[in-house]
């Protein structure tokens, strides 16, 4: 019997295969915040009932003294609440290696104290440098073996600092895993306002049709932060905005809002279909950086409600830095759906309000029948996915103000994810962890991605560096930016969303 | 709050209740998101006992914002109707609200008619009804359900609760066929009690997945169940001989609540029976194989039906062979 006719229709739900899940950088914050929540919110849902979780540090811990750690970090404010057996049960299931990444003996280790279940999921959880030491260890001791069960590495950002140091990561992980075995986590696949963006698209009839340069004036992506760097001065000294975040996240949106349909939901399915588009995206080289771009810095200001120091005042920083804490694109897609479609993508640290959203423009109707020729009076429709905070979607549309004349207003249609479901959205990394552990890698990057963005990143980069354009324009802590992002705009009809 | 049938003045009561929910205290209450009707006999819930419905309607309250229309076969001389709102704040403080109407069917037979409360339901969003009480006997909501095919789009029922104690266990298949016949017109429908037994036929497909089990599903001639209802136990036996495409020969000597645990035996022609055991505690298949298994409340399996606006094809396909 070739198909087991018990299993068909039943609509099983998702769990992964018994496997070790193995946290290198378990003393990290990343692990406290992030990691530990989402496998503990899986644990209580009972989806993970074969997973083992081994902690990997070089802190001076043993397995007693990293549950006990655990079992704090458990009582904390983002952890979903639950009976304290509970909470002791799952720590309870917790092991712990102490090691340096460098010993090979934490690795044989694993071997050693974890041999079963077999298949093992790594999690680098650490800073990037030290990704090379860890996939040769784990590639030197066997880990890596794919013959008695599979060996599956998550990596988090940053996957490289440029195309070159990317495709040389990628190389380095390839060595050790096959592709379909390597999860390169970008955490913001993960948030549901994202992926409702595909279900929003290609799961309604109505907005494909005018989803095209036909009838959309002009895209804008904002991801806008309150915060500035913080205590990450150093890391983001040789970072800037246009790494951090434009290079993953930013992009991942773009391609979710502009790919075709892909013919299925399978992974490479998808994964082709954003390929497509970051392959069609104009290259902005040194002789258009200086017109397509923007680049900024915040200097002292108020936000939310208190004052905050420059960037060149924060610990970590260069006094006379010149990164960028704000980016801002005027990208042109070539394909035949977006030709003459501007994306207009910005994203900033210490600006006046946390957002991050995408707002489709549709162009104004071809006559203004109800705006006395005064095109200001008849503001075009916009479509906005509020992908944090207040998760939701908006259209924006004229309406008549009641009385006897055919004067119009802007209202709202609304929908918000708090306005109607009564449960929280689940976290980012707990659907990307069980993602990873049942082997669906759709809301992972693929290497092609990530090489096809950094390509287009890198071009940009270089293009700054050669020409030392544009000027990194201060602007306030609170503001929205430097003035000179809306020269991005292109028409005098255009204007940022307001943040 | 008593309210005459005009469904006008019902809305306005509405209305009201949802004004006073969006006090400066609170963030406002959410959008509803379907109409939940529920057909009940007047003598439903048995005095000094806890009523399930209302059970499964308090797991649903703060998950899913619904207006909840609850009309009652009763026995007074007149058709009466009844207003109320629950909230239940979430985090951010927005009220997820029940916009309640129950009514009284009287002697008048005034609220059968969906004359009377189809003006109530809220258009454009999924309609729900759900007969608890649903048994073979008399129906009383049959000429009803026949006119409300246009207004309703999915109908639940329990088929669980709905046989006495001494009908035969093939009662269940028949009176959820001759049900779904009567109700042809409403385009989908569910049964509480197929919902239940899912945990049969998972751990069932998940004990014989492995390739060398999966060759000896041909070798089974019997299969033995204790605990289940008769109904879980007559639709996972019908279940089985449909996946199969055989007649086995089926045994259900002890009946119970499926949440209190089950024993399932398949007996192989030619090769060691095959035991399936759950409890509380998780089930057991395969030597000390052991599982986690969360056997759903009527609240959750609530939820997920009122989730799904699509068809269930396997049990679409058990009724028809039924």
């Amino acid at each position: 019997m070739q198909e087991n006719p018990l299993l068909s229709g039943l609509g099983l739900p998702r769990e992964p295969r018994p496997l070790t899940l193995v946290i290198f950088g378990a003393s990290g914050d990343l692990t406290q915040r992030k990691l530990i929540p989402a496998l503990f919110s899986l644990f209580l849902k009972g989806s993970i009932p074969g997973v083992r979780i081994v902690g990997f540090a070089r802190r001076d811990w043993d397995t007693a003294a990293f549950r006990a750690l655990v079992r704090g970090w458990l009582d904390g404010d983002d952890v979903p609440p639950a009976d304290a057996e509970v909470k002791d049960a799952f720590a309870g299931g917790l092991g712990f290696i102490r090691s340096s990444f460098e010993s090979a003996e934490g690795y044989e280790e694993i071997k050693r104290s974890y041999p079963q279940p077999s298949n093992r999921v790594f999690y680098l959880a650490t800073p990037p440098d030290a990704y090379q030491t860890i996939i040769e260890h784990i590639w030197s001791s066997g880990l890596a073996d794919q013959s008695k069960g599979f060996a599956r590495i998550i990596v988090e950002k940053p996957l490289g600092r440029d195309l070159v140091s990317a495709r040389a990561l990628n190389d380095r992980i390839a060595h050790a895993f096959p592709e379909e075995q390597t999860y390169r986590i970008d955490h913001y696949l993960g948030k549901e306002t994202v992926q409702n963006i595909m279900v929003m698209r290609f799961g309604n009839g109505i907005f494909e049709p005018v989803w095209s340069n036909r009838y959309v004036d002009h895209v804008q992506i904002t991801m806008a932060e309150t915060l500035g760097v913080g205590s990450r001065g150093r890391y983001y000294e040789s970072a800037g905005a246009l790494r951090d975040m434009m290079q993953n996240h930013m992009l991942q949106l773009l391609c979710l809002v502009a790919m075709e349909p892909p013919v299925d939901l399978n992974p490479d399915s998808i994964h082709n279909e954003k390929v497509k588009v970051l392959k069609s995206l104009a290259p902005i080289v040194a002789a258009t950086v200086g017109s397509e771009t923007v680049r900024g810095q915040y200097v002292r200001g108020i936000v939310d409600g208190a004052e905050a120091p420059g960037y060149r005042e924060e610990p970590g920083v260069a006094p006379d830095s010149d990164v960028e804490t704000f980016a801002a694109l005027r990208v042109s897609l070539r394909s035949w759906r977006w030709a003459g479609v501007p994306f207009l993508l910005r994203t900033g640290k210490r600006l006046s309000r946390r957002t991050t959203e995408i707002s489709i423009h549709f162009k104004r109707p071809p006559i203004l029948l109800f705006a006395d020729a005064e095109p200001a009076a008849t503001p075009p429709n916009i479509l906005t996915f509020r992908i944090q905070p207040q998760e939701g979607i908006t259209m924006s549309f004229n309406s008549k103000i009641p009385g006897p004349t055919t004067q119009m207003r802007t209202v709202n249609m609304d929908f918000s994810y708090g306005s109607a479901f009564g449960e929280d959205l689940p976290e980012a990394y707990e659907r990307l962890l069980l993602d990873a552990m049942l082997g669906d890698s759709t809301l992972y990057m693929r290497k092609d991605e990530v090489d096809s963005a950094w390509s287009f990143i890198t071009e940009i980069l270089h293009g700054w560096e050669s020409t030392g354009t544009p000027r990194v324009a201060p602007y306030r802590t609170g503001s929205a930016g430097p003035d000179e992002a809306s020269l991005l705009l292109g028409s005098a009809e255009r204007r940022w969303r307001r943040l | 709050m008593s309210a005459a049938l005009d469904p006008r003045m019902i809305e306005q009561e509405i209305a009201t209740i949802r004004e006073r929910e969006a006090t400066p205290y609170s963030a406002g209450t959410k959008a509803t998101l379907f109409t939940l009707i529920i057909f009940r006999a007047h003598d439903a819930v048995k005095p000094g006992t806890a009523d399930p419905v209302e059970s499964a309607l308090q797991y649903l309250l703060g998950r899913r914002p619904a207006r909840i229309i609850t009309i009652i076969n009763g026995n007074e001389e007149r058709t009466e109707a009844f207003v109320s709102g629950r909230c239940f704040p979430d985090k951010r403080n927005r009220g997820v609200c029940f916009e309640e109407v129950r009514i009284d069917s009287g002697r008048d037979g005034l609220g059968r008619d969906p004359g009377v409360w189809s003006p109530l339901v809220l258009r454009d969003l999924p309609v729900y009804a759900w007969m608890p009480e649903a048994s073979p006997g008399d129906d009383p909501w049959g000429p009803t359900l026949r006119q409300a095919g246009g207004i309703i789009d999915k109908l639940f029922v329990d088929s669980s609760r709905a046989l006495s104690a001494d009908e035969a266990a093939d009662g269940a298949l028949s009176f959820l066929r001759a049900l779904r016949t009567r109700t042809a017109g409403i385009p989908l429908f569910a049964d509480f009690a197929w919902r239940r037994g899912q945990v049969l036929r998972e751990q069932s497909a998940r004990a014989f997945d492995p390739a060398e089990m999966r060759q000896l599903l041909p070798a089974v001639t019997k299969v033995r169940l204790y605990g289940g209802s008769r109904a879980e136990g007559a639709l996972f036996f019908r279940w089985l001989q449909t996946r199969l495409t055989k007649t086995i020969e089926t045994e259900h000597p002890v009946e119970g609540e499926l949440n209190e645990g089950f024993r399932i035996t398949f007996f192989l022609e030619g090769a060691p029976d095959v035991d399936i055991g759950c409890t509380k505690g998780g089930c057991l298949s395969r030597g000390d194989e052991k599982s986690a298994y969360r056997f759903p409340t009527d609240g959750e399996i609530l939820l997920s039906e009122v989730d799904a606006l699509s068809r269930d094809l396997v049990f679409q396909a058990v009724l028809s062979d039924a």
